[in-house]
């Protein structure tokens, strides 16, 4: 589906505003992640110090930052590829598992983001694309717009473990010049034009109640792949229908 | 979110074997940071990137701002750590004597409190396979004032503990044992050092550190 990924991304929401960077809980977390090459760092909310961990080539991230506990993989310039999002997935269940456990909190919200570019496509395919997802007035019908922006979430009962939540599914396709660079400059080789595609499912916020303990993330996270892969096939067949001709 | 401390990715070996210490000037600076980001949304309007629309509370993406410090900041943290590796490799650190790298890392923490950490840190990692550098780093910041390097400071050494070099595990416990924190004690004591003369220096902290 995609041609790059930019981002996945596993959050839990939580209240975790009385939880500073320091040593003693950044040690206890090292000897529970038993994993050398995930190295703690402070990270910086506003100027409140937080807990982070990266991974020595910088692709996995955990920030535990007042509000949400984020797990996250980036493209690096020596690993543009971020892998399957199952298997990230099964990252983000330990990583976020031991550090609520360790914490002694439940979230009241989970989410599940991947984020990147689609495979590069011709001009035609681009356009057909922005026909399919937008109803241009006559301005820019003729000349298909060369940057858009098409967004849509939905409220979806899920099922995952033992519960049933609603969850937000939210589905956002853009068409811009982006551009991904790193210090050495532009990196991802793609086309100018590119089709962005982020997909983010997340249980509703309205919920605040703290319930989400280790086994609903587990479950939330070992089900979303399933979400995401159905929603991206099911995105994937609609953008690129054939148009009716009329 | 929007300050988090963003992320980068490690520097190449390949920068130091090209490094030139006789003209700073030709240097590449933009080789000391290589954080992946997305830079650019081309704007077709005076509005502004397309991106800039409300999600409101339906979407949980962050957005990549945890990596997007100003331009300004960026400029100056290549700078700092341009200086701190030049200063490194121009000179050797001795015992007893204090290196031109500790000035600069806290007039730099002063200036710039509320980043200065995070450089640091960053630059650390991004030198970790280059382990003189790293040990290096470790060893200045070990000498400054915890007031200004913690908690970030025994962040760092805590995760230094770990590495494959024993120069850089030893510029950690030297770290821990002039900061006097004793939260680390437990973690120290649980650590298994293989290294035996290195084991007995940290069972020596520890009973320092106990007092």
């Amino acid at each position: 589906m995609y041609g790059l990924r930019l981002r996945y991304l596993a959050s839990i929401f939580l209240d975790a505003e009385s939880i500073q960077a320091n040593a003693k809980d950044v040690a206890g977390l090292m000897e529970l992640f038993q994993d050398d090459q995930f190295l703690p760092s402070q990270a910086a909310e506003s100027n409140i110090p937080r807990i982070g961990f990266r991974s020595v080539e910088g692709t996995r991230n955990l920030i535990l930052s007042g509000k949400r506990f984020d797990y996250f993989h980036l493209p690096t310039k020596n690993n543009l590829d971020l892998g399957d999002f199952t298997v990230f997935c099964q990252h983000a269940i330990s990583k976020l598992s031991i550090a609520i456990d360790y914490f002694k909190r439940k979230g009241h919200r989970l989410a599940a983001v991947q984020e990147g570019f689609l495979a590069e496509m011709i001009d035609e395919e681009i356009n057909s694309i922005a026909s399919n997802l937008l109803n241009f007035p006559p301005s820019f019908s003729k000349d298909i717009p060369f940057e858009w922006n098409w967004r849509c979430a939905s409220s979806i009962e899920r099922n995952f473990g033992k519960l049933s939540e609603p969850t937000n599914t939210v589905i956002t396709i853009i068409r811009a010049d982006f551009k991904v660079q790193s210090g050495e400059g532009i990196i991802d080789g793609l086309g100018p034009n590119k089709i962005r595609m982020d997909i983010d499912v997340n249980t509703s916020p309205i919920n605040a109640n703290a319930r989400f303990g280790a086994e609903e993330i587990k479950a939330f996270l070992e089900t979303s792949p399933i979400w995401h892969n159905k929603l991206g096939e099911e995105l994937l067949s609609f953008i690129h229908k054939e148009q009716k001709s009329e | 979110m929007s300050n988090l401390a963003y992320i980068q990715t490690p520097l190449t070996d390949s920068y130091l074997k090209n490094f030139k210490k006789e003209e700073k000037d030709d240097y590449d600076l933009s080789k000391l940071v290589q954080n992946v980001e997305i830079v650019d949304v081309k704007a077709s309007g005076i509005s502004g990137a397309v991106e800039m629309f409300s999600q409101g509370d339906s979407s949980t993406s962050n957005g990549q701002d945890q990596r997007k410090p100003s331009i300004f900041i960026i400029s100056k943290e290549k700078d700092f750590k341009f200086e701190v590796i030049y200063t490194l490799i121009e000179e050797p650190i001795e015992d007893g004597y204090s290196h031109p790298a500790e000035n600069i890392i806290e007039e730099t923490i002063k200036t710039y409190p509320l980043y200065a950490g995070n450089w640091v840190q960053s630059l650390y990692i991004d030198n970790l396979n280059n382990y003189t550098l790293a040990a290096g780093i470790l060893r200045c910041i070990g000498r400054l004032n915890p007031n200004i390097t913690q908690p970030w400071g025994s962040i760092m050494a805590i995760g230094a503990l770990l590495h494959f070099d024993v120069e850089v595990r030893e510029a950690a416990v030297r770290a821990i044992e002039m900061w006097e924190d004793p939260t680390i004690i437990g973690y120290l004591e649980r650590r298994e050092e293989k290294v035996p003369w290195l084991a007995d220096y940290i069972k020596q902290v520890i009973k320092d550190l106990k007092r």
